[in-house]
């Protein structure tokens, strides 16, 4: 898979996937926003239009990438579920965890997204600059 | 004990400290520690001795010490040996570690596999199980609900993540989804006390699909739910395939989801198929996914055939797809049939 960053300015980035988020690579992409947000990017737009798939190691890296920009270690074998409630308890009352932001899934990544309910903790955009907006 | 000790015993370490010292007209050479205890090879004692530090991430190993006459390079060269010696070495016992941690969680899931499929009258049972090279944590289970005569559990869960932590894991939530249908007998509270469990009790970072239908075998009736996971299709023997599609996210991501419960009936000659996404997610050397669109026609050809025929068909196309292509993920099927007439 390749990664493009474009960094629009001190705390915005867009990450745009072109290939296939599996086993063999989600773990560079969260090292990947792990960087950015190290360097002061607050607000991570993910670009899926050419991200043909996407396997349940890539839920595990959108939902560490939705922690890491809350400021919150992503899951580790030590930290365990806890991080992971605290995104889903924001999303039960009803504040979403926006830092980090989809824009425009294919279809399968949108079926994965949701079937599994990360649809729900991670809002999706119709482009680009919708998403970086709002 | 130094990092160096593993090598001391490799007899290429005698050969290659002889090697460097006759071409070095017999002076001599040798290995110690940091401190500069002789661990192989000759001492030298003289004060002008030629060091030249073995590191391993940054830190002195050990020490290359010649006699004063040995070319400053020579030492070098030996300490190169080493550090590439220590460094293949490292690359091995973790290859060796990752090679075993796979073994123990596929024995743990193959322990846990159905040694038998429930005697039900009316009822045909067919599955399997094609573990990949990586360990992908499928698991299915079928049973007697409380151990009784009127309802068969069918169980199909999926498990992120690979190696001994998935399989733990696997074992675990098995456990759990038994007991949870046990006492509920509804499959939508079942997932939600299970999800519980995980949300509440475990320290884990990985992920639960799952798959649940409870079977009244007297009348064909399932109610079902499912949490992130495939539909189950049924094959209706009029020749019709329906995914028993039901909302309700993975499991022991979400604090307080909500799991909806569905309910269809099987009429004599109906089969239904879970799976886990090993089958759909297949590809062939062309990287093609096999794909839902051509699991639902295979289903749909082998509409009123026996829940073995289905199981064996299945696999065989799988199989005949994917050619020669590593298979990525385990492949898990569980069929249940209500016999004709």
């Amino acid at each position: 898979m390749n990664t493009t960053i474009d960094r629009v300015s001190p705390e915005a980035a867009v990450l745009a996937l072109d290939g296939e988020l599996d086993a063999s690579n989600f773990r560079e992409l969260i090292a990947t926003g792990t960087g950015l947000y190290a360097d002061g990017v607050r607000r991570l737009v993910l670009e899926l239009s050419d991200l043909a798939y996407m396997s349940s190691s890539g839920i595990v890296a959108l939902h560490s990438l939705a922690l890491i920009f809350r400021g919150q270690q992503p899951p580790d074998p030590e930290a365990g579920w806890a991080a992971i409630h605290a995104v889903s308890a924001d999303t039960a009352e009803g504040t979403r965890a926006d830092q980090v932001r989809l824009v425009a899934p294919t279809a399968a990544v949108e079926s994965v997204l949701e079937r599994t309910g990360l649809g729900r903790i991670l809002p999706v955009f119709g482009d680009r600059d919708a998403a970086l907006a709002g | 004990m130094t990092q160096l000790d593993d090598l001391l015993a490799d007899a290429s370490l005698a050969s290659l400290l002889a090697l460097a010292s006759a071409a070095a007209d017999g002076a001599d050479i040798g290995i110690t520690d940091p401190d500069g205890r002789l661990l192989a090879g000759r001492s030298v004692r003289s004060v002008a001795a030629r060091r030249s530090p073995v590191t391993m991430d940054g830190e002195v190993v050990g020490l290359v010490v010649g006699e004063e006459r040995v070319a400053a390079e020579l030492t070098v060269l030996v300490g190169c040996a080493l550090e590439m010696a220590l460094a293949g070495a490292r690359v091995q016992a973790d290859r060796a570690r990752v090679a075993q941690e796979l073994s123990i969680g596929k024995r743990i899931q193959q322990a846990l596999l159905p040694r038998r499929y429930p005697d039900v009258p009316g009822w045909t049972f067919a599955a399997r199980y094609e573990p990949a090279r990586e360990v992908g944590g499928d698991l299915f289970d079928l049973f007697p609900v409380r151990g009784g005569t009127d309802r068969i559990a069918l169980v199909i869960a999926d498990v992120t993540g690979k190696g001994i932590p998935a399989a733990v894991l696997m074992a675990d939530v098995k456990g759990l989804l038994h007991s949870a249908i046990d006492n509920t007998d509804a499959p939508a509270e079942a997932l939600r006390r299970v999800n519980s469990v995980l949300v509440i009790e475990r320290q884990t970072p990985l992920f639960v699909t799952a798959a649940l239908l409870v079977i009244d075998v007297a009348t064909g009736a399932i109610r079902y739910a499912l949490a992130g996971h495939e539909p189950p299709l049924v094959a209706r023997r009029v020749g019709r395939v329906e995914a028993l599609a039901s909302e309700g996210p993975i499991l022991g991501a979400f604090a307080d989801p909500s799991f909806e419960e569905h309910e269809t009936a099987l009429e004599p000659g109906d089969a239904v198929t879970l799976y886990t996404d090993g089958i759909t997610d297949a590809r062939d050397m062309a990287r093609r996914f096999y794909g839902e669109d051509r699991l639902l026609a295979l289903v749909g050809g082998a509409c009123g055939r026996p829940a073995e025929t289905i199981a064996e068909a299945i696999v065989a196309d799988v199989t005949a797809f994917r050619g020669d292509a590593e298979p990525f993920d385990d492949l898990t099927l569980l069929v249940a049939e209500r016999r004709p007439g």
